[in-house]
């Protein structure tokens, strides 16, 4: 029988069970966290004292895996170049080599995240038709939880449904789709503008009322109503959005509408940085700061939430599945740009891109980032994300943590910056400094709250012994980007900041019930509109996956 | 009635899924597969699993310990022919070159790399085939000839929808099968075709600029006049699709690709166009993706001062061996030796006949240690990528209980590692 886990004295930072810095002891057994023994049982004691203990941190939407995110990798191999990780032998198996660019190589990628104690990450758009390939590379990353939204806001048969008001056709294709290709949410990816843009290249949704051309349905009504297909198939997360027009000036009419169009339902609106800009005329400097109506509006409705996005300065790879907004990024920048078209279901667009502190509108998308996270009252309804590596790497969460901790840090990184963003948003001022259980809801307690994972994101008794251990510092940055432990599942994985072994970790899914009398119909779409068999779509044949899958409950169920 | 089992046939980069196959009937044929499928459903079968060692059969456990034994006394040994493996089994192949410090690559040739130096350069824009099939009005074969090397192609792009026309379009430098039922064969020698594609993405900017006009100047040599009557073609589609092959045997660098993939690129300032490689090596795009999201590079991957390193093509297969910088080799092929050294270049050839070897073959192949493998999709399950970056399972026809080339790859690591 498996043996307990003591971590002895450490000061439990856990805003589910309302611990914000008092000595508590943590009990492990069998990967979970447990309730301490009543008698006297075997044990091993690891002291932590004196050291912050948090559960491990989740990445709710980030750009991990799957072709486009390979396909970055393979076109710039300057990257690759510039950062490689050696083999390196541990006691028991060994850390696999790899690169680091603004998109590591797949095991790279796995040991970074367990370096800064996160240990569950969500790929953010997969195409369903990738679904296979991003499972693949998800069996090689180690030592994190990983799950993908998959898109489907420009899907045929979904838009065909909602054309002929067919609400529980469209419920079941969302059941069955996330059942087979093995999804963890729904993903809308700027609805009916990327089949607009595949239809022509001027093609794209500027407005949530524009009809898309050969179905007849507005991106308003594909917001909606996979929406509420989602609540009604009570998917623990049910629906993550990246809305229209993103990264046009004048695009935060755009995102409010999004907001009032969501009426009441719980969604998520993804990088939401992106969304936030007025202005609108071709002057640059016309663009500016709506983050203020946005989260007034969001602060008002609390069954929304939000992840940043946040933009930092220096070299990435802007990667989307939001196939107009590459060919768009890569005429501005000029860059390499590479696209792809998934038939009857997405689009995407790759590119590199550097972000610069003197640059005027760059300058503003960081500025408006942390806008963001400070004028959300409720940190509940905000996740920290860089829309890796969109925005920027996973690897500068410290630094954002710094940012949100210490307003003098945050004063000396205004001053760098191009001086005409000061007029143009109100960052300079913000005193608000968030606190360190306020900083666990926006990395752990709050995305697992967004995504229904009662299981993670805190330190009570059934959760999964995810935790990390780390070392107080009055420099938040150095505090949190070399945790002192980091354990997942109740294995060791980093002592005193060294990575000592690594575990696999398991694949979360949806899996939600349906009505399944609309599978045959569904198949025969299938067979008479893919290039493929509908036996070889997906994970059909889920047994040629060594990795676990774990199905996470629906939140209604879980509760009754 | 229960649907009849569907079978993928990797005759081809298509992987065409939809192959029906009962084992039981009486001539055992497969149904829906064109003249290559036939071909690759036809290859005759090894009854029994054999590993050799030094040419006598061995168990699996001596020949997976020569095997490694082989790799550990190796100073830099080459594992190569990844595009014949699985995808499970590429994912092994890399892990034994992590451990190993060993040179990896996809092939044994640099032929066919420009396509990605391409992607390096320019990036790519591509679809899948369905997206092809449902909107693409204008289908341009580039120095390719599907009818030949990919003979369900057309069928699988051509729409079904009869109210669509899709034109086809050949440029090559002579007739072919692809030409007979082609709507226009615009004809154009190897030499030429860098010129001409230049003299298209020339008439395209004036023409970006001047949208009434094609083109501004007056065409005055021949290629310019063949450039501007592709140049109305182009203009006219609404989503157009080229499908291409290396024009050049210049593996380093072809200006034929590199212009192909700015043309395609460019023509997306005017209309939608996508482009797709006609790829002919089997497996390879799966082993280059495997090779990136292990490594960060797609071939040619040096891993000897024990991090990943790639350098255009000097750590290829076949550079590595012309250089004789490699003193073992772990490959895969399902030729027979005669036949993979003949197609070596020189240098290449004597290395490689004078290095220990460990070769997982289809067939019995004279090297140091040899194991069988089966043939995909009919003895043997796994992954494989179609040529448009899907990912599609392989299943077996033939039940047998032999162990897959990624176990005995797993096997093989395990035991560097216990020896390490």
């Amino acid at each position: 029988m498996e043996s307990f886990l003591k971590l002895a004295g450490g000061t439990v930072i856990d805003p589910v069970s309302k611990m914000a810095g008092e000595a508590r002891d943590i009990w492990i057994r069998g990967g979970k966290i447990v309730s301490p023994p009543t008698e006297s049982v075997a044990h091993t004691t690891i002291d932590v004292s004196g050291r912050a203990v948090m559960a491990g941190a989740i990445d709710m939407h980030c750009h991990i895996a799957g072709p486009k995110v390979n396909t970055a990798r393979k076109m710039e191999p300057e990257q690759q170049r510039s950062n490689p990780q050696s083999l390196s032998a541990l006691e028991d198996g060994i850390l696999h080599s790899g690169s680091l660019g603004s998109v590591p190589s797949i095991f790279t990628t796995g040991y970074r995240y367990t370096g800064l104690g996160y240990t569950t990450c969500f790929d953010a758009a997969i195409p369903p038709l990738a679904a296979r390939h991003a499972h693949f590379e998800f069996e090689q990353i180690p030592n994190v939880d990983t799950g993908f939204f998959t898109m489907v806001g420009n899907n045929h048969y979904l838009m065909d449904c909602i054309a002929r008001g067919d609400e529980s056709g469209l419920q079941s294709f969302l059941g069955w789709l996330m059942n087979r290709v093995g999804a963890f949410a729904p993903k809308i990816v700027n609805p009916g503008g990327v089949e607009l843009w595949k239809q022509s290249r001027n093609g794209n949704a500027r407005d949530l009322g524009q009809k898309v051309d050969g179905f007849g349905v507005t991106p308003r009504q594909i917001i909606q109503s996979v929406t509420r297909a989602a609540n009604a198939l009570d998917l623990p997360h049910p629906v993550h959005i990246h809305t229209n027009n993103l990264g046009i000036p004048g695009n935060w009419e755009t995102t409010l509408e999004t907001l009032k169009a969501l009426n009441g339902m719980r969604a998520h609106l993804a990088h939401i940085q992106f969304h936030s800009y007025g202005g609108g005329s071709e002057e640059e400097t016309s663009l500016c700061s709506k983050v203020r109506v946005l989260a007034e509006y969001v602060n008002a409705n609390p069954e929304l939430t939000v992840d940043v996005g946040q933009v930092l300065f220096g070299e990435t790879t802007s990667m989307t599945g939001d196939g107009p907004l590459g060919y768009y990024l890569q005429k501005v920048s000029g860059k390499k740009w590479y696209s792809a078209d998934t038939e009857l279901e997405s689009g995407c667009g790759v590119s590199p891109i550097e972000y610069k502190n003197k640059n005027f509108i760059h300058a503003l998308q960081w500025a408006i980032g942390l806008e963001w996270y400070l004028l959300v009252a409720d940190p509940w309804q905000v996740a920290m994300s860089t829309d890796h590596p969109n925005g920027g790497s996973f690897l500068a969460y410290p630094q954002i943590i710094r940012l949100l901790m210490d307003r003098e840090f945050r004063r000396e990184m205004v001053a760098q910056l191009n001086p005409a963003v000061l007029k143009h948003s109100c960052l300079a001022d913000l005193d608000r400094e968030y606190t360190l259980s306020e900083i666990a809801v926006i990395t752990r307690a709050g995305p697992a709250r967004i995504l229904g994972l009662k299981h993670k994101g805190h330190l009570g008794v059934g959760a999964d012994a995810d935790i990390c251990v780390y070392e107080p510092n009055s420099n938040y940055q150095r505090m949190f980007e070399l945790p002192y432990m980091v354990i997942k599942g109740g294995r060791v994985l980093v002592e005193d900041t060294e990575i000592r072994q690594t575990v696999e970790g398991k694949t979360l899914m949806a899996n939600p019930s349906y009505d399944r009398h609309r599978n045959e119909s569904i198949e025969n779409w299938f067979s008479s509109h893919y290039s493929l068999q509908s036996e070889h779509y997906g994970i059909r044949d889920g047994n040629a996956f060594r990795r676990q899958f774990e199905s996470v409950v629906p939140t209604k169920k879980s509760d009754s | 009635m229960q649907k009849p089992e569907k079978f993928v046939c990797a005759g081809c980069t298509l992987l065409c899924d939809d192959i029906e196959i009962d084992p039981h009937a009486a001539n055992g044929r497969p149904k829906n597969t064109c003249a290559l499928g036939s071909q690759y459903f036809a290859q005759p079968l090894s009854s029994t699993q054999t590993h050799f060692v030094d040419g006598k059969a061995a168990t699996l456990e001596q020949a997976v310990q020569s095997a490694s034994q082989l790799l550990r006394e190796s100073k830099s040994p080459l594992i190569c022919g990844l595009d014949q493996l699985s995808t499970e089994a590429q994912q092994a192949s890399w892990k034994i070159a992590d451990i190993a410090r060993a040179t990896i690559d996809t092939t044994f040739t640099n032929r066919g790399r420009a396509s990605i130096f391409s992607l390096q350069k320019t990036g790519k824009v591509t679809a899948t085939l369905g997206e092809i099939k449902s909107r693409s009005d204008l289908v341009i074969f580039w120095f390719c000839d599907p009818e030949i090397t990919h003979p369900r192609l057309l069928e699988r792009i051509n729409p079904q929808d009869t109210n669509r026309s899709q034109r086809i379009l050949v440029v090559g430098d002579q007739e072919t099968a692809t030409t007979k039922i082609a709507n226009r064969f615009i004809q154009v020698s190897p030499e030429n075709a860098f010129e001409l594609l230049v003299n298209v993405r020339n008439q395209l900017a004036l023409l970006s600029n001047k949208p009434s006009s094609i083109p501004a100047k007056a065409c005055v040599s021949d290629i310019e006049i063949t450039a501007n009557e592709l140049v109305k073609e182009l203009v006219c589609a609404k989503y157009g699709s080229i499908f291409h092959q290396q024009v050049t045997e210049n593996s380093r660098f072809d200006p034929t690709s590199d212009s192909i993939s700015q043309l395609i690129r460019s023509l997306n300032d005017i209309t939608r166009f996508v482009g797709l490689k006609l790829r002919t090596d089997d497996n390879a795009l799966s082993a280059e993706n495997v090779l990136t999201w292990s490594s960060g590079f797609p071939f040619a991957v040096n891993h000897n001062l024990g991090h990943p390193r790639q350098h255009g093509l000097e750590f290829s297969a076949e550079t590595m061996l012309q250089t004789q910088q490699c003193d073992a080799i772990l490959f895969t092929s399902r030729l027979s030796l005669s036949e993979l050294v003949r197609r070596l270049s020189g240098a290449a050839r004597a290395h490689f006949q004078a290095i220990p070897k460990i070769a997982f073959s289809t067939h019995t192949i004279a090297a140091n240690v040899q194991f069988q493998m089966g043939i995909p999709g009919i003895n043997e399950a796994g992954e494989r990528c179609r040529l448009d970056n899907l990912s599609l399972p392989l299943k077996k026809v033939e039940s047998n209980d032999w162990v897959p080339p990624e176990a005995i790859l797993e096997k093989i690591r395990q035991n560097l590692i216990a020896h390490s």
